[in-house]
């Protein structure tokens, strides 16, 4: 089986900084669009990280 | 500013027709098909997902909550972002295994009906809060857009109506387009390319109706943060916090929601022809998902700075009456409606697929194998169960009566599906889970969740649990976030601890295996009790009707490229697993899985068919890492080896079924694995088949030398070796020796020449003496007068003449014997007079050791050989035996008869043979004569050519004890006449 180890360390480091990265998001209202940044990143960090899988081995 | 009903209805009508025209064009091909299997059409369709709840639901939460509405996308997005740990394995099984459901893919898994049926009426409980949900959006659209008061709970008998007929026009769609394929295999070109017609409406919608509120409410994103910056209030509520708990629970429900709901598992599996489609999703969806979120902040901030009092999911029809803008308000509707629509179709029809597979067809209301259409019942039923599950789902929403919100309803929903979260993780997970722990865990968290949840956001019913709750965990105001993750605990709890306490049965472990993402599968090579692909319909007649078991088999061959005739073992297991797949697409796994377990059952027994197990490991998807990556490259280089060994290797099961054939195998037959592999042996052409069968049935274990003929030109030596394995297959090996056969010939005949050039000096002696006596003879001649001398005279000339011929004839007849291109001329030949010319052209030999040759021979015996090559035979032999003896050696030749057969025996009183030597007697090159006194070929020409006269050559020693032991070499021929050859 092939797993990403990016992907699980993605995940590992998401679960413990998520109460700081609420924080982060919510805390200030200086830039309403924070969380989207977050999100495009990731949404980056996803293609690149299936861009060279084959269909089957994603 | 209001709309009439009719305006209402027509503008619904309007778009659905819309919607139906899209779908038509692209199932008839009109729409590109470059459009309409594109990843981006895929990707766009998933959007089903993006029901009323991410349309309207979301911005209550977001005026609520603030940011955290963000936890319903990412929840969603997290599912393809997260896409190789679950969504991959998944859609590898239901692709090979037609499963087009979560309940397909859980009785597959489980190996039970009773878990298709669990979870099939689990889920239409689940499911009814949010078909609900999407009425109730449409219905208080309709209420709101009508200019009604602002108070939806006693929502009036018109808009309900409206709603009624919206579900009426939505339920001949989905009929007429969800119904089009009868196999969930199939993909439905129009539904997909429709549900991303819907995606594309509803971002265009909310798109645009977030330009309004950014540009139009507002004077664009400066003033949208100075207005924030005044207005505490939106500032405190954007940046309001849910308790890490209850944001917990959101993500997580959102995140089993995108998996578990029918109709995202649906378009994510059932719809899924590509894997291309789902790697493009896997960032794809989290973009559209981005894009559909955009609109939430400033619709939000703009139904709390115009202060309306219409309920904060509405806020973009809201927007729309405020500015009075017919197509704001008209957008804010389409959006709302085409995320409704896009979900009641999507879900009622995987819903439907689940209630026939799973509750209808194995309770066998519908009898299968009695005739009729059973693709068109298939199809009536499906329209029926649509039909009536958007109806249930209308019920429900009036049974609610507008008590609740459509966050509260979508919670109610998504909580409620997480229940099946467990058993999906388990899937690919966790071999040892069982359906006794995955029921037990099922109906005590639905049952919780049905309490706590369901009953009091539907019904107003707090149930003296919750007080039970606050006692023990304390007053919470998040009660939905206690009572989901208790109801998600006691499931997994129980599930855990019964699987682990009861027996998991061999057929959940079977299943286990497949579905294993560690393991992988070891299928069993069974034998059918079938001859051919033909005799399959014949079987599936009774379950399914003759007209039906055709058409099914027919498709299944056709799949395949299989041929009627098809026999091979390896073949007809593979079209049983496609028309069991096949037949899952259409009935479902667990009576797909009946109907063939009933129709045409494995016989007992078998063994792993490794032969799948490699290709399997060989799959492209399969990447090990760790100890598996070293030991699969370790397995890789022992194939390679195998393969690329210059000795044919061929494996046979013990019901002769050919289970490897390497490429030295290929070579040497010109039969190419692929084509051979899985079928019987006697499938080898000729002349393999008769070659490698004789050998399989045969006691031996080796044949030295066989010669096979597929050119007439070009003949080929082969010797064979086999060894039966433990688990009873046959392995042979087989070498290619004609190299080292014309080799051999080319050495026999040096031998032979060398041989001549041995006896030359004993020949001119030989010749020397007749021709110094006629020498003389002729002298005396000269002076010889009386005729009588003369005449006597030249009576001797004649005499030693003849003798000088003899000489000639013998040495021309050894020197001519043994060239492979001449034919083997059997005739009658004298066997005393054969060994006689053998003991006269030894004798020849002056160098050599004189020992006594003995021939005892009938004088009468006639053999049926090439005299020729009898006489090679002998002078081997007899040679042999003279070396073997010492100076007053004897060597004495007797043959006797044994009915039509002639036994000869060689004796030598010699130092005989060592038992340890004399199975490599007769290979060639051994020798154990001194280096240069033999070439070690002489009795391996013996054993050739006996072999090619059709007779046999044993060997006996010691024939006696004491230093001289003694050898015998016994030749078998057949015996015959000279009437009996002039007869034929």
């Amino acid at each position: 089986m092939y797993i990403n180890r990016m992907l699980v360390l993605g995940i590992v480091l998401a679960l413990v900084a998520f109460p700081v990265l609420a924080d982060w998001l919510t805390s200030d209202y200086t830039a309403w669009y924070r969380p989207y940044v977050v999100w495009v990143m990731i949404i980056s960090f996803t293609w690149w990280a299936y861009r060279s899988r084959h269909p089957d081995e994603l | 500013m209001s709309f009439s009903l009719t305006q209402i209805l027509l503008v619904v009508a309007f778009y659905l027709t819309g919607l139906f025209l899209v779908a038509l064009l692209a199932d008839r091909g009109i729409i590109s098909r470059k459009i309409t299997h594109h990843p981006a059409t895929y990707v766009l369709s998933l959007g089903v997902f993006a029901g009323a709840m991410a349309t309207n639901g979301v911005i209550e939460v977001a005026v609520r909550y603030g940011y955290n509405f963000l936890l319903y996308f990412a929840g969603v997005g997290l599912v393809f972002v997260l896409a190789a740990i679950l969504l991959i394995p998944l859609l590898r099984l239901s692709r090979v295994y037609q499963l087009a459901s979560l309940a397909d893919m859980l009785t597959f898994r489980f190996r039970s009906p009773r878990v298709g049926a669990a979870i099939t009426i689990a889920m239409c409980l689940a499911m009814l809060p949010m078909l609900a949900l999407q009425i109730q959006a449409i219905g208080d659209s309709v209420h709101i857009l009508a200019g009604h008061d602002h108070r939806l709970e006693e929502a009036n008998f018109h808009h309900q109506g409206v709603a009624l007929v919206t579900c009426l026009i939505i339920i001949v769609f989905a009929i007429l387009f969800g119904t089009r394929h009868v196999s969930s295999q199939d993909r439905n070109t129009g539904l997909v390319t429709a549900m991303a017609f819907e995606s594309l409406v509803k971002l265009g919608a909310m798109s645009l109706l977030m330009v309004v509120a950014v540009y139009q409410v507002f004077n664009g994103p400066a003033d949208i943060q100075q207005w924030l910056q005044q207005y505490p209030p939106a500032k405190d509520q954007m940046t309001q916090q849910l308790s890490i708990d209850s944001a917990h629970a959101f993500l997580l429900v959102f995140f089993a929601g995108a998996v578990c709901m029918p109709h995202i598992f649906h378009m994510l599996f059932a719809e899924n022809t590509e894997s291309e489609d789902l790697r493009r999703a896997t960032w794809g969806m989290p973009l559209y998902l981005l894009l559909l979120s955009l609109p939430v902040l400033p619709l939000a901030w703009t139904w709390m700075r115009l202060g309306q009092d219409f309920p904060m999911a509405y806020a973009g029809l809201s927007m729309g009456l405020s500015l009075e803008s017919t197509p704001i308000a008209g957008a804010a509707f389409i959006a709302t409606l085409s995320a409704s629509s896009a979900t009641i179709v999507v879900t009622t029809l995987a819903l439907a697929n689940m209630c026939l597979n799973h509750l209808i067809l194995p309770s066998r209301i519908l009898n299968l194998g009695q005739g009729g259409d059973i693709y068109s019942n298939l199809r009536w039923l499906r329209r029926v169960l649509i039909a009536v599950l958007i109806l249930a789902g209308y019920l429900f929403y009036l049974g609610l009566n507008g008590r609740q919100s459509l966050v509260e309803l979508a919670l109610v929903a998504f909580s409620g599906t997480l229940q099946f979260l467990p058993g999906l993780v388990a899937t690919p997970y966790w071999p040892n889970a069982n359906r006794k722990g995955l029921l037990a865990g099922l109906w005590a968290g639905l049952a919780f969740w049905f309490f706590t949840v369901m009953l009091p956001a539907t019904r107003g019913y707090v149930p003296e649990i919750g007080q039970l709750f606050d006692s023990i965990f304390g007053e919470s105001n998040d009660f939905w976030t206690l009572a989901t993750m208790l109801a998600l605990a006691i499931n997994s709890a129980l599930f855990v601890v019964i699987s682990l306490l009861t027996r998991t049965t061999e057929e959940e472990l079977i299943a286990a295996d497949i579905c294993s993402m560690d393991d992988l599968s070891r299928p069993i090579r069974q034998t059918l009790p079938l001859g051919s692909a033909a005799e399959f319909a014949d079987r599936l007649t009774p379950a399914l009707g003759e007209r039906t078991a055709r058409a099914e088999i027919n498709r299944a061959l056709a799949q395949l490229q299989f041929e009627d005739s098809e026999g091979r073992p390896y073949a007809l297991r593979r079209l049983r697993r496609r028309v069991e797949a096949n037949l899952s697409g259409l009935l479902g796994p667990a009576v797909a899985h009946n109907i063939i377990e009933r129709c045409i059952p494995f016989q007992a027994g078998g063994t792993e068919d490794i032969n799948l197990i490699e290709r399997n490991l060989d799959a492209p998807h399969m990447q090990f890492t760790g100890l598996a990556a070293d030991l699969d490259a370790l397995r890789r280089r022992y194939r390679e080896t195998l393969d690329t060994l210059p000795v044919g290797i061929c494996s046979l099961g013990a019901d002769g079924e050919l289970l490897m054939w390497n490429r030295s195998m290929q070579g040497l037959t010109n039969v190419y694995a692929e084509d051979i592999l899985g079928s019987l042996l006697h499938s080898l052409p000729e002349p393999w088949r008769a070659l490698l069968d004789d050998f399989h049935q045969d006691d031996s274990d080796i044949i030295l030398k066989a010669e096979v003929t597929t050119d007439a030109n070009n003949p080929h030596w082969v010797s064979l070796h086999k060894t039966i394995t433990a688990d009873g297959d046959t392995i042979v090996l087989v070498e290619d020796i004609s190299a080292m056969e014309v080799m051999e010939e080319e050495l026999l005949h040096n031998e032979r020449l060398a041989s001549i050039g041995r006896l030359a000096a004993g020949v001119a002696h030989e010749i020397g003496n007749p021709v110094t006596g006629i020498a003389c003879l002729a002298q005396n001649l000269e002076y010889a007068e009386d005729p009588n001398e003369v005449a006597l005279t030249a009576q001797d000339i004649l005499k030693q003449t003849e003798r000088v011929t003899r000489i000639v004839e013998s040495l021309v007849n050894f020197s001519h014997v043994g060239s492979s291109a001449e034919e083997l001329q059997l005739a009658p030949c004298n066997l005393a007079d054969c060994i006689d010319e053998s003991i006269h052209l030894l004798a020849l030999d002056r160098e050599a050791k004189q020992v006594r040759f003995s021939n005892h021979c009938d004088r009468e015996l006639v053999v049926l050989a090439d005299s020729q090559r009898l006489l090679q035979v002998f002078i081997n032999l007899l040679g042999n035996a003279r070396d073997a003896c010492d100076a007053d050696g004897h060597v004495q030749i007797q043959a006797y008869r044994d009915d039509s057969r002639v036994l000869i025996d060689v004796d030598d009183n010699g130092r005989g043979i060592p038992a340890a030597l004399q199975s490599q007697v007769f290979e060639p090159f051994f020798t154990t004569k001194d280096p240069g006194a033999g070439t070690g070929l002489g009795l391996a020409l013996v054993y050739s050519i006996m072999e090619d006269l059709g007779g046999t050559v044993q060997l006996t020693s010691p024939l006696q004890t004491g230093p001289q032991p003694g050898t015998r070499f016994t030749l078998q021929l057949s015996e015959t006449s000279y009437d009996d050859a002039f007869k034929m």
